[in-house]
């Protein structure tokens, strides 16, 4: 073929929107250089630029809603020591924007700020101390608009983000209106409160004469940071080298704020020419801490004397701040559990998402699935209230069973339905329910100070993200020439013991001893995909990646020994018959000497075998179509029970857990160790927390001094006195299993807590005709005050 | 005046020189290697960095968890300190190194250190004994990732085996008279390499140590000393455990700081018949191990102050002289009747300590006095018949957000002393309502003379309301209210628990199920 017939097509860039042409890789590469060169804007880089580091704060709105009348830097511009100021008309032309994914969100905000902390400026300096100074030099003046700050008024002002999205079976209205009984309710969860564990800094440097960046961040993902520090500052991605910072849990970062902050960094270096460090000082800031969605449910349900619920609607609406980042998913998880383990006949769930003028919302542990599926429970708290039965007898009755007619969940996937009660029916036999439930109420006839309560709550939780395109993981396994293996995962390295689950699995593929393993989490520069450790099944879609890889190394490395043992004369084995194990190739017949890892490794680099392989798997056939309310979400669905029995203390509203029995199916890993129990432990801890003492930020006072979150996470004596755990596996094949379902649904166990107060309240005369809602948390001052409100109430309804 | 000093870091000598004086252990560790650079980060609200530091209480040798961030260099004088790394490397064949190997307690090395510093502690403590006690070890943990029944399950491991060598050694010396029943003690049970050179540690001796900047640092060996030094620095201040000021270090500078840690006379507690005469600068892990068996309040308020970490270091004169609103200590120091003694050079005075806080959130110290001790009445029963009085009901409650290592919404602290059914006296304290804790005299007299029970408390409970004042001082959400409603509610308790001097109700958890091994024993002693 020759040169002239060769028609390559360059593949071109999107249209540019400040040239209005599309342009190739190279040429933009090439206009870059030339726009640094023509000195437009930002000095060359000299090696003195390049050795100095300055500080960068950023200016924040002190105002939910206002729009911006004056600003002014010439006074803090003019102070000694400050490089730069930028404001959002410093920015380039159609810079100043986070991209399509952060609803087009402005980096900095240009006429008016729509909540508290919104970056109106930047400020950089040689030191922190400076930007400080400097900061109290601009001028800003904001004229106050009335803003939407509660999930109540933004209902009121239909102020909401995208469409409502719904999920149906039957005819709920219908069913309603013809049951025995009938009854309305609502629930509103607070949310919870993250932060970034030892103050927000990210350290971003320019890399390749100031067309790249080197970005140095605490984050959840990566890769979204450098996406959009990418778009933002108009680089290919492939300049841009991001290192982030090990976190101490998976919930030591946040997901939406360091993708700010990384790119307005990335705008002071591509001014200033130097590396720089951007603080968020404050831990009051909303850019160094965020909430969980906070969540009302309103719903109807319609029962028979009998407990049977014939059919339920329910409206569950979240808060997603201004603007929406990864709520659209929080919102689907919230739909997506509303029946939890329940076949309610009809069942009509819609969910939408509401538009405040707060920051973003951020993801925890199991967001949007604790808030639908303590929705639900709370359905079930009302109907056993309303026919005097136990909740139990509510929710036994109202299983998904193997003997009812429905074993799919209203968007169509199937529920194992003998999983449900498998662990139900474990928990309460190891918790000796009955037995306890009994004696709780003995215990309360005599004791007047101190209530008990026992109670037990099932769940079932969706594994994966309901957003198709992020259950897929990649992993590069490389062998070098001893046999030592080198493995690298494109995850965040949270510190959870994930590595050595690893290291375990790939020496155990590759039949490898596990010390010539070494496994480099965070490696984003070489993994050609990033997987996401919140929301995801993680670890189960990097061991199958990994799984993917090692088998295609081993099966050429069958090959190679294969013909190692012919040119050994032994000829009477089978290709299959050859196993790798623990540092050996062994063949199955006996008498063959085994070969030494190694020495296959070196006989197949003299075959010019390769021995780097990237393993890639993707969980089949996932797909959700909110329009249609139907799908197969999740990889699969994991199934627990938890049974809580807590105390609570008359006197001054302090609530202690005596005792958690847990029933968890799931946690297949070779090793059925430690890090999965760890796991559990940390998410049902996370759950009991958000439940019983961490308050969050008071909706309606923005600025009311709360405590730092620190003070308010449950400690070591807080902690249930008793915790028993059985951790069933699921049935079928482990290997087609998931693989890390620990992390996230126990956080919905810790819902047993709250039921567990409530039967404690139940027994000094707490129920709805009081009209007082169980505050959440349930703090020691909240508790204490809602026995003074039943007890005033009592005493209004015997003096009628 | 001396420009350096040494310590102990890890099994070896670490010299000291020209380091300013308030620098934080934490500070100096996170530049000398970049395997302590995570002590650079403040975590005062999730427990600390934790060390060990081995020193001599006494004439016994200990170690202490402590936070790293909290310790001046200079108190290291002489001192040994292990950092959870040095453990781990010292002897891979400890027992707390054997135990935690593959275990996932918590996130990452940063916070799996504090796990190691308290393991290790509570495998030389004497008196940890009963699986209950492991919340009390581990109440400076505090994160959303630590894997806590895995811990307690390690700790039981850890402490069952520093059981086992106390038991055997009391086995074996049982007939010797100076068998040591409190850890180390004077002989080393233990025999490892960390214990090796705690019984080489030496008496605090006095120090000078003046730094670049011509900041002194005194830790004088007694009090004649410690009054010269302050006459001679005027405008000296005094510095005990630490905890407090140390958290201030890098914020406010002192020209010359005076330890109190070496004087004797304030290192002491003399027990007599009648009283228990409490060092100002003793440790409260120190003070719980001598009177808390006796006076159960004391230890079970203990549980609830700061974390074990803290404790280790501070005092009861510090506790004092910084005039916490909200401590939990002060209302059953007032309910014992517990006096201070003050002292200066012009001689020593002494004061109750319900007289002790001055309006506006200060005290009576004057700034040339130090706190020499605190003395706290024992009331046996013979010492209460002289008295004509039958009983003395005493107990005190905290509330907070937490069980440790916050600030406590309330404390209580009650006492009333009975002659058969009439209150001849009664004591009721609070703190965390108002700028200082208080006494709420006219409650106290009311009850003065009347019969103990139901019905003259419900009708002292309105003079409580009207006369006891709550400010919000602190504003947090709904906070004010409920201190008010706690001021009645604690005392409810109180007459709850105490209905009538012979009728005592438990506290503690009279469960309806066994929970857990709360009540047993870590380690079974032998019978014979």
């Amino acid at each position: 073929m020759s040169g002239s017939d060769d028609k390559t097509i360059q593949f071109r860039l999107p249209e540019n929107k400040s040239t209005g042409e599309s342009e190739t890789f190279g040429e933009r590469l090439r206009r870059r250089r030339q726009e640094l060169i023509d000195a437009e804007m930002p000095p060359a880089l000299t090696w003195q630029s390049k050795a100095r580091n300055l500080s960068a704060i950023v200016v924040e709105s002190p105002h939910a809603s206002a729009s911006i009348a004056r600003k002014s830097a010439e006074a803090a511009r003019a102070l000694g020591g400050v490089s730069c100021i930028l404001f959002a008309s410093d920015l380039p032309p159609f810079q100043n924007a986070l991209g399509a994914e952060y609803s087009s969100e402005p980096l900095l905000a240009e006429d008016e700020v729509h909540f508290r902390g919104q970056p109106v400026a930047v400020i950089v300096a040689i030191d922190l101390a400076t930007c400080q100074r400097a900061a109290s030099l601009i001028e800003i003046d904001y004229h106050v608009t009335p803003g939407i700050l509660t999930l109540d008024h933004a209902i009121t002002m239909s102020s909401f983000h995208g469409e409502t999205k719904t999920c149906e079976r039957g005819d709920a209205s219908k069913a309603i209106n013809q049951s025995a009984k009938n009854l309305r309710g609502s629930l509103s969860i607070a949310p919870q409160r993250t932060c970034l564990e030892g103050g927000t800094k990210i350290t971003v440097k320019p890399l390749l004469d100031g067309i790249g960046f080197t970005i140095h961040a605490s984050c959840l993902l990566p890769t979204a940071v450098r996406s959009a520090v990418a778009k933002t500052t108009d680089v290919p991605e492939s300049n841009i080298h991001i290192e982030p910072v090990d976190l101490p849990g998976p919930i030591g970062s946040l997901e939406t704020e360091p993708v700010r902050l990384a790119s307005l960094a990335a705008h002071a270096v591509k001014r200033c020419g130097s590396s720089v460090t951007l603080h968020v000082t404050s831990p009051h800031s909303p850019l160094a801490g965020g909430t969980r969605h906070r969540t009302k449910a309103q719903y109807e349900v319609g029962f028979e004397k009998d407990g049977t619920i014939n059919g339920v609607k329910m409206d569950l609406t979240l808060e997603g701040g201004w603007y929406a980042a990864n709520s659209e998913n929080a919102v689907d998880r919230a739909l997506l559990h509303a029946d939890s383990v329940y076949d309610f006949p009809n069942l009509s769930i819609s969910a939408k998402l509401c538009q405040t003028n707060r920051t973003v919302s951020s993801s925890l542990p199991a967001e949007g699935a604790a808030q639908g599926t303590w929705a639900t429970e709370d359905v079930i708290q009302r109907v056993a209230e309303a026919t005097n039965l136990s909740s139990r007898e509510i929710r036994e009755k109202n299983f998904y069973t193997e003997g009812s007619q429905l074993k799919t969940t209203p968007y169509g996937q199937p529920v194992d339905t003998e999983a449900i009660s498998r662990v139900w029916n474990k928990a309460l036999d190891r918790s000796k329910f009955r037995e306890r439930a009994k004696a709780v109420t003995e215990w309360n006839t005599k004791n007047s100070c101190y209530k008990r309560g026992i109670a037990a709550l099932p769940i079932k939780f969706g594994i994966g993200d309901p957003r198709s395109d992020r259950n897929a993981a990649a992993a590069i396994v490389q062998i070098l020439a001893d046999g030592s293996v080198i493995v690298r995962v494109g995850l965040v390295n949270t510190n959870d013991g994930l590595d050595a689950q690893i290291r375990e699995e790939a020496a155990n593929l590759l039949g490898v001893e596990e010390e010539a393993i070494r496994v480099i989490l965070n490696d984003f520069d070489s993994l050609p995909r990033a997987t996401s450790i919140i929301g995801t099944d993680a670890s189960g879609l990097i061991l199958r990646a990994l799984e993917d890889a090692c088998g295609r190394l081993t099966k050429r490395l069958r090959e190679v020994a294969f013909q190692m043992f012919a040119a050994r004369g032994q000829t009477e084995i089978e290709m299959e018959a050859i196993r790798f194990s623990r540092g050996a190739v062994r063949t199955d017949s006996t008498g063959n000497a085994p070969l030494h890892f190694k020495e296959v490794i070196e006989g197949a680099l003299r075959k010019r075998v390769s021995l780097i392989e990237n393993g890639y798997h993707r969980t089949p056939n996932l797909w959700w179509d909110p329009e249609l309310g139907a799908g197969w979400p999740f990889t699969s669905f994991t199934y627990a029970t938890a049974v809580a029995e807590i105390q609570l203390d008359a006197f001054t509203g302090e609530i202690q857990i005596l005792r958690v029995d847990i029933a968890h199916e799931g946690s297949p890993s070779a090793n059925q160790g430690d890090r999965d129990f760890a796991q559990l432990m940390r998410a049902f801890t996370l759950g009991s927390g958000w439940m019983l003492s961490e308050i969050a930020t008071d909706p309606e006072n923005e600025h009311a001094d709360l405590c730092p979150i620190e003070e308010r996470i449950p400690g070591f004596a807080d902690a249930p006195f008793q915790i028993v755990t059985d951790r069933l596996r699921p049935r079928g094949s482990p290997k087609t299993a998931p693989g890390d379902p620990c992390g996230e649904a126990p956080v919905l166990l810790a819902g047993s807590v709250r039921e567990a107060l409530l039967e404690a309240l139940r027994s000094i005369g707490f129920n709805t005709n009081l009209n007082i809602d169980l505050p959440l948390p349930a703090t020691p001052p909240q508790i204490l005050t809602l026995l003074k409100e039943i007890s005033k109430k009592q005493d209004k309804k015997d003096a009628n | 005046m001396q420009s350096s000093f040494t310590f102990e870091l890890d099994g070896e000598d670490c010299r000291v020189e020209r380091e300013n004086t308030h620098r934080t252990l934490a500070g100096f560790l996170s530049e000398l290697d970049p395997c302590f650079a995570h002590f650079a980060t403040d975590a005062s609200w999730r427990g600390g960095h934790l060390v060990v530091l081995g020193d001599l209480e006494g004439d016994r040798q200990r170690f202490r968890a402590v936070d790293a961030q909290l310790l001046m260099l200079p108190m290291l004088e002489g001192r040994q300190v292990w950092t959870p790394e040095g453990i781990r490397n010292a002897e891979p064949d400890h027992p707390v190194n054997l135990a935690l190997q593959n275990r996932h307690l918590e996130c990452g090395q940063a916070r799996g250190d504090a796990i190691v510093a308290l393991m290790f502690e509570g495998y030389y403590r004497p008196d940890l004994q009963r699986h209950v006690q492991s919340n009390d070890q581990f109440d400076a943990i505090v994160t959303r990732s630590a894997n806590i029944p895995a811990i307690r399950e390690v700790a039981a491991q850890v402490f069952a085996s520093g059981a086992q060598l106390r038991d055997e050694y009391d086995n074996k010396f049982t007939e010797l008279e100076d068998r040591s029943t409190e850890g180390p003690g004077n002989k080393d049970i233990f025999e490892d390499r960390f214990t090796k050179n705690l019984f080489k540690i030496k008496p605090r001796a006095s120090l000078s140590y003046v730094d670049d900047s011509k900041r002194r640092f005194h830790q004088p060996g007694n009090l004649v000393e410690l009054l010269k030094l302050k006459r001679e620095y005027p405008d000296a201040q005094f510095v005990a455990g630490g905890t407090e000021l140390a958290q201030q270090s890098g914020k406010v500078s002192w020209g010359n700081l005076i330890s109190l840690e070496g004087v004797k006379e304030l290192n002491d507690i003399i027990i007599t018949e009648g009283s228990w005469e409490i060092g100002a600068a003793v440790p409260l892990t120190e003070i719980a191990e001598e009177m808390g068996s006796e006076c159960q309040a004391f230890s079970k308020v203990m549980c609830r102050f700061g974390s074990r970490a803290i404790r280790n270091r501070a005092s009861l004169g510090g506790y004092l002289a910084t005039a916490w609103e909200a401590g939990q200590l002060t209302p059953l120091l007032m309910a014992l009747q517990a006096r201070v003694i003050l002292l200066s050079e012009e001689g020593e005075r002494d004061a109750p300590i319900s007289n002790f806080y001055t309006d506006g959130g200060g005290t009576i110290l004057n700034p040339n006095e130090v706190i020499k001790s605190i003395i706290i009445p024992r009331y046996s029963e013979p010492s209460l018949s002289d008295r004509g009085v039958t009983a003395r009901l005493c107990n005190t409650y905290t509330v907070a957000p937490r069980r440790t290592l916050c600030q406590p919404y309330v404390t209580g602290g009650f006492a009333v002393e009975l002659r058969g059914k009439e209150v001849t006296k009664a004591w009721i304290a609070y703190s965390g309502i108002n700028q200082h804790p208080v006494r709420a005299r006219e409650a106290e007299q009311f009850l003065t003379g009347k019969q103990w029970g139901e019905k003259t408390v419900f009708e002292m409970l309105p003079i409580l309301v009207d006369t006891v004042k709550v400010t919000d001082h602190r504003n947090e959400i709904a906070e004010a209210d409920y201190r008010k409603q706690l001021v009645v509610t604690l005392f409810q308790k109180f007459l709850f628990h105490h209905p009538t001097p012979e009728n005592i109700r438990p506290e503690t958890l009279t469960a309806t199920v066994d929970f857990a091994k709360l009540d047993q024993p870590f380690f079974e002693e032998r019978s014979d």
